[in-house]
Order: structure tokens, then sequence, then C-alpha cells
């Protein structure tokens, strides 16, 4: 009789913990799809604090859908990304300003930038100019002990990778900007691809993403363009 | 021996679940009760009176229309039910401020200038928040009742409701949670307001939403 108590309760012990860790898992699962609402919102993939100045960049609203980005556009390439460059700051002299953090923190304009170089396979609009590598300068990096994140996943360029990239040229305006390490191309939308070619973002095949540059790259931009 | 096998299982288990506790709390924030604030210089209404006047279109929103917008969506994130966290408008700038909220004309950003806001935040070294702004792109048209990118029409609130949620810790669902081939319409987007890209109007926190908050202050 002990020993079937002694059993009972350990069979119920057991259970406890069986339905205790198969509980976590589900909690800590991956797999979004089958939830009913995105686990990924409960955090944030953030880089370590590296003792310097650390400050978080978000935004909301990409570009502005391939159709209006290709009006928007002056050159649309596809490419792939061959380097990632030093991070710098978006400064005339690429050095933190002499302000405070939070005075830092108050003026977007200046952050940390990390430059990819990016080699042009095939242009879908306009004239590459002989201009077979780009600079495209990424928000967010490390320079020193200072960092900004900016955790825009979607749009992260990688190296080995491939995109499609909708492009203003801005001209030597901004490429003085930064002492001559800034781009001369603002980026306006981009569409990742995958090993086949195939764009990752934005629920269209590479082949309508070429149909819809082609049929609304000639058109004016609905809205006034942005200046540079 | 059965009660000291007992326990010690017992003890193991409240220790695991005083772990994920632990892990869950050192993800929170210190800041439980925002002082919030617009930017009110002058230059604020100024920007934004001009910004329709240059560009002649039509005047969807007094500068009044958008500062109650803005404020009803600093009140969606307030006082939820089962969360401690509140904001606070604070009225003059001789205050302190935790959070600010400025028009911006992006033009000066170094990176995209195509956005509709825009949110920084100031973390120390243990991953808290010590203070945060947002900003809203002063190139966006922005109204009470739309929200479409390809002619750069934004809905205030939908906008701020988003922005405020970075700093409270919210991230973008993973990805971005943009639409793809297999899924154009991912209900990870749905079913939260920090979607990175959302089409429509969206003011409100979702149960989900309200659920982390509850969860997390």
């Amino acid at each position: 009789m002990r020993n079937l108590k002694r059993w009972a309760l350990i069979a119920l012990v057991g259970a406890l913990a069986t339905a205790a860790m198969v509980g976590a898992w589900f909690a800590l699962s991956d797999d979004s799809g089958n939830h009913p609402w995105p686990e990924e919102t409960l955090g944030e993939n953030l880089p370590e604090p590296a003792g310097g100045i650390y400050i978080v960049s978000e935004m909301y609203g990409g570009g502005p859908g391939p159709g209006e980005a290709a009006r928007r556009s002056d050159l649309i390439v596809r490419a792939a990304v061959t380097e990632k460059l030093d991070s710098f700051w978006s400064t005339p002299d690429r050095k933190r300003p002499n302000l405070t953090e939070q005075q830092i923190m108050m003026r977007p304009q200046y952050t940390i930038l990390t430059p990819y170089e990016v080699q042009i396979k095939s242009v879908l609009k306009g004239e590459a100019e002989g201009n077979e590598t780009l600079i495209i300068n990424r928000l967010g990096g490390q320079v020193g002990n200072d960092i900004v994140a900016a955790p825009e996943e979607p749009f992260t360029l990688v190296e080995g990778g491939e995109a499609v990239l909708f492009l203003r040229d801005c001209g030597d305006i901004r490429i003085k900007r930064f002492n001559d390490i800034g781009e001369r191309f603002r980026v306006i939308d981009r569409y990742r691809l995958d090993g086949n070619g195939e764009p990752l973002d934005g629920g269209i095949t590479y082949s309508e993403l070429e149909r819809i540059v082609e049929l609304e790259g000639t058109l004016d931009a609905k809205r006034g363009v942005v200046p540079c | 021996m059965l009660k000291n096998n007992a326990k010690g299982i017992i003890l193991a288990l409240a220790a695991l679940g005083a772990l994920f506790i632990a892990s869950e709390v050192s993800a929170s924030h210190p800041i439980k009760a925002w002082r919030w604030e617009i930017q009110d210089n002058g230059d604020w209404v100024v920007r934004w009176n001009s910004l329709f006047r240059e560009n002649e279109t039509r005047y969807d929103m007094f500068p009044t229309d958008t500062r109650r917008r803005i404020r009803a969506a600093y009140q969606e994130w307030s006082g939820l039910p089962n969360s401690l966290l509140t904001f606070n408008e604070v009225t003059s700038r001789s205050g302190s401020t935790d959070h600010e909220t400025h028009p911006l004309n992006f033009n000066v950003m170094p990176s995209w200038g195509d956005v509709a806001g825009y949110s920084t935040k100031r973390m120390n070294s243990r991953n808290e928040v010590l203070s945060a702004a947002s900003w809203l792109n002063t190139n966006w048209d922005w109204t009470e009742n739309r929200m479409d990118w390809s002619t750069a029409k934004a809905d205030v609130q939908t906008v701020q409701v988003h922005e405020i949620g970075h700093p409270t810790g919210f991230g973008h669902p993973r990805g971005g949670c943009l639409p793809t081939n297999s899924d154009p319409t991912p209900r990870c987007s749905r079913s939260t307001v920090m979607g990175w890209i959302w089409r429509g109007i969206k003011r409100n926190l979702t149960t989900h939403d309200k659920q982390i908050m509850a969860d997390r202050y």
C-alpha cells in the first residue's frame, strides 16, 4: 500500500513536470503560423550593449510598393551585395557628434550608417552610367563602443545576397554629405531575392516585379518626389 | 525518502519557474509612468501648416486635430487592464519628459526618407529604455481617415499608436511580417499594431497587444 502511494505520487509529479515542459515548449515555440498571435512581438533581436551610446531606431511603413517605387525611382537594379564596409557616424567627419546621448537621440539625422558595396547585375530602369558597383548605406551599425541598432530586418542587406533596389539619384549632394562616403543613390524600396532569384518580400514574383517596373517606370509619381 | 524525493522534484520545478520569471523580468523596462509631450515650441504647428501650404494639398487635418489624435494614441497605451503602465501628458517643457513626439522633415535622414514614422530610444547596459521619441514625417499628408502608402497619406493615430509601442518594448514581428507569396495577408500583421507595414487604419491595440502589456507591466 505504501509503495502504491509512493508510485502514485511520483507518477503525479512526473505528469505535472511533463505537462509543464510541454506547455513551455508550446509557449516558446517559434512557429507563429500556429499561434493566434506573433510571439515575435514579445521582444526584439537587439545586439548586446558595448558600453557606449546605445540607441535603437525603428521605422513604420516600408517602401511605397513596387508601382509607386518604380515611378519615383531614377534607377532600378538587380544587384549582388558584395561587401559590408566599416560603419560610420553620419557627420561630415564621420565621427560621433560632440553631444550628449540624449541630444543625439533627439537628432535623428545623427546616426550610425553601415555602407554596403553592391554589384549591379542588371538594370531594370534608368542608366547605371558605368557604375558597376554602388554604395548603399544601411541604417545602424557599431562604431567603437557606440551602437545604433536598427532592427529593420526585412530590408537588411546581407553579404552574398541579392536584391532589387529602387533608387533615387541624388547626385553629389548626398555623396559630399559624409565626406565622400555617402551614397549617391537613396533607397526608396528594395526587395531581397532568394537563391532562385525570386523576391522574398512583397508577395510577388520576379517576373511580376519586372512587369510592374516596365509598366509604371515611365510614369510620373502619384505624389511629388521627396527631395534628396 | 519519499518526502525527500518529492521535495527535490518540487524544488527543481520551482527553480525552473523562478528562472523563467526572472528571464521575463530581465526583459522589462524601468519606466512605468511615462511623461510625454508633443514638442510645443510653436515651430511644430508652423511647420505642419506650412507643409500643406507648400504642397498645395488638401488640408486634411488642422493641427488641433493632429494633436488630438496623437493624444488618443498615448491614451490607447495607458492604463490598460492588468497593466501598471501609464502615459501622462506634460504640458511644459520645463519639466523633463520620457517620450516626445516631433514632426520631422525626413529629408534630413541619412537613410530612408519615405517612411511614415520613426522611433528612437536610448537604452542602458541592461537593455532598458531610458527615454524615447517618435517622429512623424512631414513629407507625408497626415489625415484622420486614410492610409495610403502610394500617395503618402497616413492616419496619424495609426502611425503614432505603432510608434509608442517601441519604447514600451515591442519590436516588429519577425521578418516585418510582410506579405509573401504563400501568405499574402499574414496573420501576424492582423493581430498586432506592431506590424511593419499595414495598409489600413489600425488605431486600437489588439487582444494580443494588451495581453503582452499585462504580462510585462
